[in-house]
């Protein structure tokens, strides 16, 4: 099911409804019920795959718990990753992997022929596999106990909200929750459903409406240039941005008015200072996950510069290839890992240079600048993850200052006006976030004023939302 | 969940929704005031009469609404010498559409003794010309009952929610009758060349049985309901230069059962004005008659058949 279809509209009002009428001790095998409901709109049979590879990380678990012993222990946590990464991997990798040995063994000029797997790719399958496993994980690490309720460990994975796109969840975090008692807290409903329309408002007037001269300019970019290239790529930015953190949004809302907290995926990552920043910011859930199960294991920042270089570069082409099964991915991951390695190794020259030329650092205009220069270069490695083909990003990235052809796709300028102030609006209120005194004197204000505002937002919703039922983005990864 | 917070937002849902239906009758009120005639514009409420008899109705697709376009509606009543009322539905409108609009004909207790069907073989293929087809209710002014019988047809919800949207666009809030009064422009051969880009378009869902069955048991449907009000329904296939329809038989199939059951009238003229050559300035597109057209069909082919006389 969609967060953005009339479908939810009915869904999520009677899910809120039956739980809060329920007693507590009820209330999540409700819970339960709505999220198997929710996954199976989409495609009923491939619920019994989501229930058996949690009933593995349940049983390992538990397994894992009975024991003390580290070698067992090993044992158990290397069956619960083998089993997620191997669904993983049949499903989401295994025609790339074929595709790549068959390229590979003809250029050797080697006659062989692989299998080719027609599935269809699980709904949120990266997502709920890195959940599963920080549970596993932090099982084999003695930072939690296993959970004996198989129910409640199949909420943990399934729990609606979260389930197709994150915020991809730590038990520590959200499996206590569902023990928790809460109470109907009006404030805190309005909060979470405040979030939700400002998701609803990302996804539905700027990410939909982005997203049609997007496609204009991506399919069929040996049509168009350099000014085309450029607009389209920074109305991808933002396009996939409101969509993924629209998501983000809806999914903490509507978790909050159920009362559960979910972690912050987004933080305003086009304010981001560096590229280091931009991580910290952008799809946080993510980056925290590989923080802590990929790069400290491996060794974090606390090993020599080319070993540290070599950490980044490895989690960022992972992190690539988490994103999707094509090497426009692994480019887009790898060009992330080598911003990062190279503004590690040039820091402190930088550093150097600009207290030699007695550049106030902390100045509007360098702050400015910083965050103008990252957000190019964040744009430019969207160009990889947008591309339908290495060959289109190819081309696209080698005609991004040839500027012989101005055309561009057939929007009327009504659809510029649109695009472009309605992205402004987002990021002027995001900026204004920064002001935390600002919302509380909104939240102060008379109802009359703070329910017109909502009111407005969503009119602006209605009158100039894209309905099409556009699928988030990120539901394919 | 408290009784008080579900009051305020009981409220709140309720001021919004006041304040959008009234914005919609308004802005309805004010472009129903602009004197519309059926050759002006595409919506069919704009200029649905009341109590009214008329000697004809005409519904299909495109092809039925270019008897009404850019003068095109005079010309056919002058020739006929009838008073003729034109609910086709262009833009791909399918049978639930056509449906709907006669529907509507007979609630506001109108009558007539004919109804030419311009009929289509794509319309039976896909949901996108039926219940997903949001360009005919979008040019529809706001009612409440026209909204109900959208839902009774389960039209997708963004049909409805376009219905409602559209109302409170510029371009429809200052849109003008089209003063437009002849349709000039003549098919290019190039135009001609591109029959599997057009048959790729109308046929988005390939030709399944299964759709067809259901979109028949409609037509069959609609036949009658024509009959419960006296009124004959005459179905004609629309001249093309590519003749040939995708999924035709299965059309003349059901025309010939429909014939056999209600005893309407069928006529097949999809390859009567094949010839590129000879009527090329006939037509504004492979599959659309421009005035040339509609003025040379109507009085070879419409006109006799409406005197039951041999074409």
């Amino acid at each position: 099911m969609l967060f953005n279809s009339i479908e939810f509209l009915f869904f999520f009002p009677l899910v809120v409804w039956v739980y809060f009428s329920l007693s507590h001790q009820t209330r999540w095998i409700w819970l339960l019920l709505a999220s198997c409901y929710f996954y199976m709109v989409w495609n009923p049979p491939y619920i019994l795959l989501l229930l058996f590879s949690s009933s593995i990380d349940y049983l390992a678990a538990l397994k894992m718990g009975q024991t003390a012993d580290k070698t067992k222990k090993r044992k158990y946590l290397l069956l619960s990753i083998l089993s997620n990464l191997g669904i993983l991997f049949t499903f989401k990798y295994f025609n790339f992997f074929t595709d790549n040995l068959k390229l590979l063994t003809s250029s050797l000029g080697l006659q062989a022929s692989f299998p080719t797997l027609k599935l269809i790719l699980p709904l949120g399958i990266s997502f709920y596999t890195f959940q599963a496993l920080s549970y596993a994980i932090d099982v084999y690490r003695d930072k939690l106990k296993p959970e004996r309720n198989y129910f409640k460990f199949a909420l943990y994975i399934l729990f609606f909200p979260q389930l197709v796109a994150g915020p991809i969840e730590r038990s520590t975090h959200l499996l206590p929750q569902f023990y928790k008692k809460t109470l109907f807290d009006e404030a805190r409903v309005i909060s979470g459903l405040r979030l939700m329309l400002w998701g609803l408002f990302q996804k539905l007037v700027i990410a939909d409406n982005l997203s049609a001269f997007v496609q204009a300019v991506y399919g069929k970019p040996t049509a168009y240039a350099a000014p085309a290239f450029i607009l389209a790529t920074y109305f991808f930015a933002f396009q996939i941005y409101c969509d993924f953190a629209g998501y983000s949004n809806i999914a903490i809302g509507s978790a909050r008015v159920l009362g559960f907290d979910l972690m912050k995926n987004f933080d305003r990552p086009y304010f981001a200072t560096s590229v280091t920043d931009f991580w910290r910011r952008w799809h946080i859930s993510l980056s925290t996950w590989f923080k802590d199960y990929l790069y400290i294991p491996l060794g974090g920042n606390r090993v020599s510069i080319p070993r540290w270089s070599f950490n980044i570069l490895a989690v960022f082409i992972i992190s690539g290839l988490w994103h999707g099964a094509s090497w426009t991915f692994i480019i887009w991951g790898a060009l992330h890992g080598l911003y990062m390695v190279a503004e590690n190794i040039l820091k402190p020259a930088w550093n150097r240079l600009f207290s030699a030329l007695k550049i106030d650092t902390r100045s509007f205009p360098f702050t400015a600048a910083k965050v103008f220069l990252v957000f190019n270069l964040v744009c430019f490695a969207w160009i990889f993850f947008r591309a339908n083909s290495l060959q289109d990003a190819g081309f696209i990235a080698q005609n991004l200052l040839n500027f012989h052809n101005w055309s561009l796709p057939e929007f009327g300028p009504e659809y510029f006006v649109l695009a472009i102030s309605s992205i402004i609006l987002m990021e002027a209120i995001q900026a204004l976030q920064a002001y935390p005194n600002l919302w509380r004197k909104f939240y102060l204000q008379p109802a009359w004023l703070r329910w017109g505002m909502y009111s407005a937002v969503l009119w602006i919703i209605f009158l100039f939302g894209e309905f099409s039922k556009r699928q988030f983005i990120y539901f394919v990864f | 969940m408290t009784k008080q917070f579900a009051l305020k937002l009981g409220a709140f849902i309720s001021i919004n929704l006041i304040v959008l239906l009234a914005a919609l009758y308004l802005s309805s009120f004010y472009v129903q005031r602009k004197p519309y005639k059926n050759s002006q514009t595409d919506s069919n409420l704009l200029i649905m009469p009341q109590r009214s008899a008329v000697d004809l109705v005409i519904l299909g697709t495109s092809h039925g609404r270019n008897f009404a376009r850019k003068g095109n509606h005079e010309r056919v009543e002058r020739i006929l010498g009838q008073r003729v009322l034109n609910l086709s539905v262009g833009g791909g409108g399918g049978i639930i559409p056509g449906k709907i609009a006669l529907d509507t004909f007979y609630e506001n207790h109108n009558t007539t003794p004919k109804i030419v069907y311009f009929i289509d073989s794509f319309v039976f293929y896909s949901r996108m010309w039926n219940e997903e087809n949001d360009r005919f209710a979008q040019r529809e002014p706001f009612s409440l009952s026209f909204l109900n019988r959208l839902v009774q047809y389960q039209v997708d919800p963004n049909v409805i929610r376009n219905y409602c949207r559209e109302k409170l666009n510029y371009k429809w809030l200052t849109g003008k009758p089209d003063t437009d009064r002849i349709m000039r422009k003549t098919v290019t051969p190039d135009e001609v060349s591109r029959k599997r880009q057009l048959e790729d378009t109308l046929y988005v869902d390939k030709e399944s049985a299964f759709a067809f069955q259901r979109y028949a048991a409609k037509l069959e449907e609609l036949v009658a309901e024509a009959q419960i009000h006296h009124s004959n329904v005459i179905f004609v296939r629309p001249p093309t230069l590519y003749g040939k329809e995708r999924g035709e038989n299965r059309l003349l199939l059901l025309l010939e059962q429909l014939k056999q059951k209600y005893g309407v009238e069928v006529y097949d003229y999809s390859k009567s004005m094949l010839s590129y050559d000879r009527f090329y300035q006939a037509y504004e597109d492979p599959v659309h008659l421009n005035t040339n057209g509609v003025i040379y069909f109507t009085e070879r082919y419409l006109k006799p058949i409406l005197k039951n006389e041999k074409p």
